[in-house]
C-alpha cells in the first residue's frame, strides 16, 4: 500500500517516480510540435490523433514522450499502465472560437470534435489511445487547482492493483491564455507540462509524497485541523507546473520542491527525493 | 481492505428529469416513465424542437435563501442542490462543518459550460481568464462549509464512477471520513450542435418518448438528458457509530481503457469486459452471484452491441441468466452525471427488490441479446447489483454495489 497512518493522524500519499520529462511551447511553437511531438522508436502514433486536439494536449502527450526517451523506457512497457492528467482550463481557446460561430452562424458551425477533444478527460484519453496503454485513464481539477488536484487524486489512486503504475500529467499556460475571439492569444504565454510515472513506493530512487492531515482515530467528530489556505493566484501560477518543470530540469530533487497553495485542497506538502547521485545525474 | 473502512453508502441527492431525490426517482424508474420530451434549444432555429430529457426544476437546498441561490448558474445549482440534499439524507446536515466531509465531483465539461451560460447571455469570460476563479467545486465547499479536500474528475461519461472509486480510496486511506460522490451535467446548446454534428444523437423527432431505446433493433442514437447525483459515502466504521441508514455498500470498482480511439467504442470486447472482472474480482463476486445490470446502453448502434459483447465475455455462463436493463431508455443520457444516476438505479433495486427495465426495447437487436428487463419492472431478489459506464477517450469503468446485511 503507499500510505501509512501515523500515530499524529497524518496520512503520507507517497509514490516512487520511475520517470519524468517536461515539456514547454508558446502558441507559435504549437504547430511544429502537434505535427512531431517527439521521437519513440518502435511505435507509431496515430497520425491524425494530434490535429485537432487542445494545447495542453499537444504539450502534455509531448511531455510523456520526453520522459520515456530521457529514462529510455519502451512504450510496451507501460501497456498496461494507467493515465491521469490535470489540465488547467482546458479547451478554452477552442471554446472561444466555437462560441463566437456559435452565436454568429449556429448548430451547423460546430465542430463534433469540441467535447471529445476540448474536455478535461482529453489529454488522459489521448495519451491513452496515443501510446496503448490499457489502464484506467481521467482527468482531474480543470481550474485554478488543477496541479494539486492531480497530485492529490494521483497518490490516492495509486495501488498495488492490477494497475502497475500511474503517468500523472500536469499542464498549465503561463501566463493563462486569453484568447481573442479567434482562439489566438498572447505571444508571451507559454503551455508548460510535467509528466511523472508513478509506481508504489518501493524504495526507489526518487520519491514523491503528500503529507495530509488524516481523520484523527477515535475522535470522528473533531474538527480536522486542516489549514485553509487564501485563494492566490500569483501563488499558484508561481509554485505551479512551470516551477515543478523547472525544478527537475534543475537536478536539485533533494529539497522540497515546493509548497501549493491551493483553494479546495488542505496544504499539500510535495517532496522529491533522490536518493542515488548517480541516477540523478543520468536523469539529468 | 480494512475492516471497519469498508465505504457505505449513506445518503443521496439527485436532481434528475425524472424528478428529485431517490425515492421520486425510484418510483419512475420503476414504473418505466419516461422523462424525455422536446424542448425550443437551438437559438438559430426557433421553429425546431429538440428531444431532450431536462430537468424543470432545481430543488433549493436548506439553509440558501432564493436570491442568494438564483446568483448561482444552473450548473452549480445542481451541484450544490444534490450535495446538500444528500447530506440532509444521510443525517449529516446539522454537522456537515465539524466533520472532514470531502467532495469528488465529475464533471467532463466543466469549463466548456460556464463560458457557454455566460456567452449565451452576452458575455466574453471564455477571453478572460481572471474571472474564472472558482470551480464549482469551490462554490459547493463555501455554500456548504464543507472543509475536507475537493476535486473534480473526469471521464466523459464515466465521470461519477470515478469520483466514487477515488472516494472510495480517501476513505480507506483515513483521508476522510465522509465523502459526498458523484456527477452532474447539463444541457447546453453548444454540446447539443456538438453531438448532433457528431451524429450521435437520436432523430425520431415525431415520437420523442420513444427516441431512447436502448438494445432496440430501431435505435439510432442517444437522447441528451441533464441532472446528476451526489452519494454520501462513509466508512463503516463511522456509519455504524451513529448508527446511520446504509443503502448499500461500494464493493467493487474496475477501470480499464479501450487506447483505441478517442470516441468510437472498441469492437474487442477484451478492454472493457476487463474492467467488469476487475469489479467483481475489487469486491469478491462471482459472475453468477450478480443479481442486476445496470448497462452504460445509450441507444447508439455501435455502443450497445458493444457492452453487449463485454458482458457476454466477462459473466460467462451466467450472462444467460443475469438481468440487464439500460435506465437511459427513461432518463436520456446525463452525460457526466449518466454514472451516478445511474448507481442511484442500482440503490432504487437493492432498496425496492425490483429491478427497473428498458423501456422502448420492442424488438431486440439479435447483437444485444441479453437477459433484458423489457418494458416492465419486476420484483426480484437483489443483493449484488453492478452499473457500467464507459466514456470518451476509452473508458471503461464497472461499479459493483452490495447490499450490506
Amino acid at each position: 500500500m503507499n500510505f501509512c497512518a501515523t500515530t499524529t493522524a497524518r496520512v503520507v500519499l507517497a509514490s516512487d517516480v520511475v520517470a519524468f520529462g517536461v515539456e514547454r511551447a508558446s502558441l507559435a511553437d504549437l504547430p511544429r510540435l502537434r505535427q512531431a511531438p517527439g521521437p519513440l522508436a518502435g511505435w507509431e502514433i496515430p497520425k491524425r490523433l494530434l490535429h485537432r486536439a487542445d494545447g495542453q494536449t499537444v504539450v502534455g502527450f509531448a511531455a510523456v514522450l520526453n520522459a520515456m526517451n530521457r529514462w529510455g523506457m519502451p512504450v510496451a512497457h507501460f501497456e498496461e499502465w494507467g493515465v491521469l492528467a490535470a489540465p488547467q482550463y482546458p479547451g478554452r481557446s477552442a471554446s472561444a472560437v466555437a462560441l463566437r460561430k456559435f452565436i454568429k452562424s449556429g448548430v451547423a458551425a460546430i465542430m463534433p470534435h469540441i467535447i471529445p477533444q476540448h474536455s478535461l478527460h482529453s489529454l488522459s484519453g489521448a495519451i491513452s489511445v496515443a501510446l496503448g496503454m490499457r489502464g484506467p485513464n481521467f482527468g482531474v481539477g480543470g481550474g485554478r487547482a488543477a496541479m494539486a488536484e492531480g497530485l492529490f487524486a494521483a497518490l490516492s489512486f495509486l495501488d498495488d492493483g492490477p494497475t502497475p503504475g500511474l503517468w500523472l500529467v500536469l499542464t498549465q499556460w503561463v501566463p493563462e491564455l486569453a484568447p481573442d475571439t479567434s482562439g489566438d492569444g498572447p505571444d508571451e504565454s507559454v503551455c508548460h507540462a510535467v509528466a511523472l510515472a508513478l509506481v508504489s513506493p518501493r524504495g526507489g530512487d526518487l520519491q514523491m509524497k503528500v503529507t495530509v492531515p488524516g481523520v484523527a482515530p477515535g475522535h470522528p467528530h473533531a474538527r480536522p485541523a486542516f489549514p485553509r489556505l487564501a485563494r492566490d493566484e500569483d501563488s499558484c501560477e508561481l509554485a505551479g507546473v512551470a516551477a515543478l518543470g523547472k525544478h527537475l530540469d534543475s537536478g536539485q530533487w533533494s529539497a522540497p520542491a515546493a509548497r501549493w497553495l491551493c483553494p479546495s485542497l488542505p496544504d499539500c506538502e510535495l517532496e522529491f527525493h533522490f536518493a542515488s547521485e548517480a541516477r540523478k545525474q543520468r536523469a539529468a | 481492505m480494512t475492516i471497519g473502512k469498508e465505504a457505505w453508502i449513506t445518503g443521496t441527492g439527485a436532481v434528475t428529469p425524472l424528478g428529485s431525490g431517490l425515492a421520486t426517482f425510484a418510483r419512475a424508474i420503476l414504473a418505466g416513465r419516461s422523462g424525455v420530451t422536446t424542448r425550443q434549444l437551438l437559438p438559430d432555429q426557433p421553429d425546431t424542437t429538440q428531444i431532450v430529457a431536462m430537468v424543470d426544476a432545481i430543488p433549493r437546498p436548506p439553509g440558501c435563501d432564493a436570491s442568494r441561490f438564483a446568483r448561482f448558474n444552473r450548473l452549480e445549482q445542481l451541484g450544490l442542490s444534490c450535495a446538500a440534499f444528500a447530506l440532509q439524507d444521510a443525517g449529516l446536515w446539522q454537522e456537515r462543518a465539524s466533520r472532514r466531509i470531502g467532495l469528488v465531483f465529475g464533471l467532463g465539461a466543466e469549463w466548456l459550460r460556464q463560458w457557454e451560460l455566460d456567452a449565451l447571455q452576452g458575455g466574453d469570460r471564455v477571453c478572460h481568464p481572471n474571472r474564472d476563479a472558482e470551480s464549482t467545486i469551490d462554490l459547493i465547499q463555501e455554500a456548504l462549509e464543507l472543509t475536507g479536500p475537493a476535486i473534480t474528475v473526469a471521464a466523459a461519461c464515466a465521470s461519477g464512477n470515478y469520483a466514487l472509486a477515488v472516494a472510495r480510496r480517501w476513505i480507506e486511506r483515513g483521508c476522510v471520513d465522509v465523502c459526498l460522490a458523484g456527477g452532474c451535467d447539463l444541457i447546453a446548446p453548444m454540446a447539443y450542435a456538438g453531438f448532433h454534428n457528431l451524429r450521435a444523437l437520436s432523430r425520431r423527432t415525431d415520437a420523442p418518448q420513444a427516441a431512447s431505446r436502448p438494445f432496440d433493433v430501431d435505435r439510432d442514437g442517444f437522447v441528451m438528458g441533464e441532472g446528476g447525483s451526489l452519494l454520501v459515502l462513509e466508512s463503516s466504521d463511522s456509519a455504524r457509530r451513529r448508527d446511520a441508514r446504509v443503502y448499500a455498500e461500494m464493493a467493487g470498482f474496475g477501470a480499464t481503457s479501450d487506447a483505441t480511439h478517442m470516441i468510437i467504442p472498441n469492437t474487442d470486447p477484451r478492454p472493457a469486459a476487463q474492467a467488469i472482472r476487475r469489479a467483481l474480482e475489487d469486491a469478491r463476486v462471482a459472475p453468477e452471484e450478480v443479481d442486476y445490470v445496470n448497462a452504460h446502453a445509450t441507444s447508439t448502434p455501435a455502443g450497445d452491441p458493444a457492452e453487449t459483447r463485454a458482458l457476454r465475455l466477462a459473466l460467462g455462463s451466467a450472462a444467460a441468466h443475469t438481468p440487464v436493463s439500460s435506465t437511459k431508455s427513461m432518463t436520456g443520457h446525463l452525460l457526466s452525471g449518466s454514472a451516478s444516476i445511474e448507481a442511484l438505479a442500482c440503490l432504487a433495486a437493492l432498496e425496492h427488490q425490483a429491478l427497473p427495465p428498458t423501456i422502448n426495447l420492442e424488438n431486440p437487436d439479435p447483437e444485444c441479446n441479453l437477459m433484458h428487463v423489457r418494458g416492465e419492472a419486476y420484483e426480484r431478489k437483489v443483493r449484488v447489483a453492478v452499473s457500467n459506464s464507459f466514456g470518451f477517450g476509452g473508458s471503461n469503468t464497472c461499479l459493483v454495489l452490495r447490499k450490506v446485511a
